[in-house]
């Protein structure tokens, strides 16, 4: 047993699985659509390896050097819980709509994933982005309204490197963002209904703000948002959807109608009015229970190797030949 | 007609560039004439190496610092800016480790010339000014990047060692670097600094995903940087553990030496060039 323990714990083992994760990283990188255990056998393997080598060389568990690989194991079997646990997700907000009132996205969830997030509630509030000349993104301000415990709402302001954090789902403004005019159905017979419009991203497809739909009862109706504020590449300006100027055309049964905020058209079976413009914001969702055991056991890893560096340097003479300061040996 | 503006700040930035030159010039000279028994009056030569790194050191700090001072942020953006700041940083390194390592200053004829590639590039990069981005408004970048330049520097004085290696091995070239110490202690010494980069990679990288995380909503992606990066690494550890599992010889080790600097460098200074992902580096 501790034969085959020592053998398994062999450098070669260890180089192979270097060479693997180095090839599966290369092929995983090249294609996206690689199998991930590409990735994953190698870094078993090496976590394997390095369980063993911990277990039968005594040298590899003391100092610097033992802290490190201690570390380093318990990293990589932490970020493999991280990755059966983790969930990611997209979702886009309107002005005044709650997280709970959309469809999330979810691009990847773990198979140990337990759902959190329906408990998670927030409502999405204005939002401004600040473009540099040459249409560069720059600062991002969304403004959200989180329930706290005593029932009341806090506004919080996220953005750029300012993510919103509730119940461990990590919620982080995008580029994706843009303009929602809000209407409101006013139906010959039955209830009025008010509903927001998503436009296309913003200012990503500004020559493509159109949208279609079909009120209750009513008939397909075509609308396009004309900004009236054209957008100046060569000059620096403020994305803010609640102060855009803008008018909805309207085309509906052979007809064109623009409205601005306020005005209304009549349809067959109802009216359409364009109550004022608001915006919707993008948010990329990630949730990772062991991200700060990941910072702190990477941290706690390097910082082992430079303990180890540390002890070596002042054990040895680093100047195997002595010359002079400042001069250069001729 | 319309004329090009060029930024104030060049000037300071290429004479720098020229001082670097005469000081690769220099160190590679006083090598070539140092053979046992040659004539001693060619010192100077080489004794002004130092003088002539620290003014450039001083004269690209002024030109980067005027660049930052106009447009508001460090050199982090353009391949210009990363290049003028990476000449600045590993000589700053390659200056200290001269400095407090005396058995290295010969290395002067491997790594300035090592240096002068960047340099050269650096003259024919674009120098227009840049935007920064907000992901980039924060503090760890600073880490990141400061870890990143120490751990490439650290690969240069240690290819500058593994560099000496390799070239006395070369009966016609041995007696330019015999009065350097023999190969055991200089491949000694290449390892530790190669162990300073192992290290500092490994905050660069933490500092890294930190970054990643609040930037962009995920600590590691696999973008082409970060491949690359780890690529490095892995690469770096592997070299560690072959040199201590196999007890190889100086020269193999600064092969591998060679081997890592030129996968850190690609990574550094190459990457950008296919990167499209949002971490591309310099491009």
């Amino acid at each position: 047993m501790t034969r085959a323990l020592a053998s398994f714990a062999s450098a070669r083992v260890m180089l192979a699985g270097f060479a693997l994760l180095a090839a599966g990283t290369f092929v995983a990188h090249d294609d996206p659509a690689a199998p991930v255990s590409l990735i994953v056998v190698p870094l078993s393997l090496l976590a394997l390896n390095l369980g063993a080598a911990l277990a039968t060389n005594h040298r590899l568990r003391r100092g610097g050097l033992g802290v490190f690989h201690v570390a380093l194991l318990a990293l990589m079997i932490v970020a493999a819980v991280g990755r059966l646990c983790r969930f990611e997700g997209r979702v886009e907000l309107t002005q005044g709509q709650s997280l709970g009132e959309v469809a999330v996205e979810v691009t990847t969830r773990g198979p140990l994933h337990i759902d959190g997030l329906s408990a998670v509630a927030f409502v999405q509030g204005p939002f401004s982005v600040d473009y540099a000349p040459g249409v560069r993104r720059a600062r991002t301000r969304s403004e959200v309204g989180v329930v706290d415990g005593d029932g009341g709402v806090t506004t919080r302001t996220v953005g750029d490197d300012m993510p919103l954090v509730l119940g461990g789902y990590r919620f982080y403004t995008t580029h994706n963002k843009g303009l929602a005019p809000i209407v409101t159905w006013l139906p010959d017979r039955g209830t009025p209904q008010t509903g927001s419009l998503h436009m296309p991203s913003y200012p990503l497809f500004e020559w493509k703000q159109d949208n279609r739909f079909t009120p209750p009862g009513g008939p397909e109706v075509r609308v396009f948002l004309r900004i009236d504020k054209p957008l100046d590449e060569l000059a620096a300006w403020r994305l803010d959807p609640q102060t855009t100027p803008t008018a909805l055309v309207v085309h509906a049964e052979g007809r064109r109608s623009e409205l601005v905020p306020g005005e209304s058209v009549r349809l067959t079976a109802g009216t359409l009015r364009f109550e004022r413009s608001t915006g919707w914001m993008g948010y990329r969702i990630f949730f990772d229970p062991t991200l700060p055991w990941l910072f702190v056991l990477a941290t706690v890893a390097a910082t082992g190797l430079a303990w180890h560096l540390w002890r070596r340097v002042a054990a040895g003479p680093s100047r195997t030949a002595r010359v002079p300061m400042g001069e250069f040996p001729a | 007609m319309s004329t090009i503006v060029q930024p104030p700040e060049l000037a300071w930035i290429w004479f720098g560039v020229a001082l670097y030159g005469l000081a690769a010039t220099f160190a590679v000279l006083a090598a070539a004439r140092s053979a046992p028994g040659a004539p001693t009056r060619h010192a100077g030569v080489g004794r002004a190496v130092p003088s002539l790194l620290a003014a450039a050191l001083i004269c690209i700090g002024a030109g980067i610092g005027w660049r930052w001072q106009r447009i508001g942020h460090g050199p982090f953006l353009n391949m210009f800016e990363v290049l003028a700041s990476s000449l600045f940083s590993l000589g700053l390194i390659f200056g200290f480790a001269y400095w407090r390592v005396p058995a290295i200053r010969r290395t002067a004829a491997v790594v300035l010339p090592v240096l002068m590639v960047m340099a050269g590039w650096l003259l024919v990069s674009n120098p227009a000014d840049t935007h920064l981005p907000p992901t980039y408004e924060t503090p760890v970048l600073w880490f990141h990047v400061l870890l990143g330049k120490a751990f490439l520097g650290c690969a240069l004085v240690a290819l500058g060692i593994a560099g000496v290696i390799l070239l006395r091995a070369r009966p016609r070239l041995a007696a330019r670097f015999a009065r350097m110490p023999g190969d055991v202690a200089l491949d000694l010494l290449a390892w530790r600094f190669m162990l300073g980069a192992l290290t500092f990679e490994s905050f660069m990288l933490i500092a890294g995903a930190v970054w990643a995380q609040d930037a962009w909503g995920r600590y590691w992606a696999w973008d082409p940087l970060e491949t690359w990066a780890f690529l490095t690494w892995l690469a770096l550890a592997a070299a560690v553990h072959v040199r201590v599992s196999w007890h190889i010889g100086p020269r193999i080790g600064a092969l591998f030496i060679v081997g890592v600097f030129v996968l850190a460098f690609l990574t550094f200074f190459g990457v950008p060039f296919f990167a499209s992902a949002p971490h591309k580096g310099a491009v």
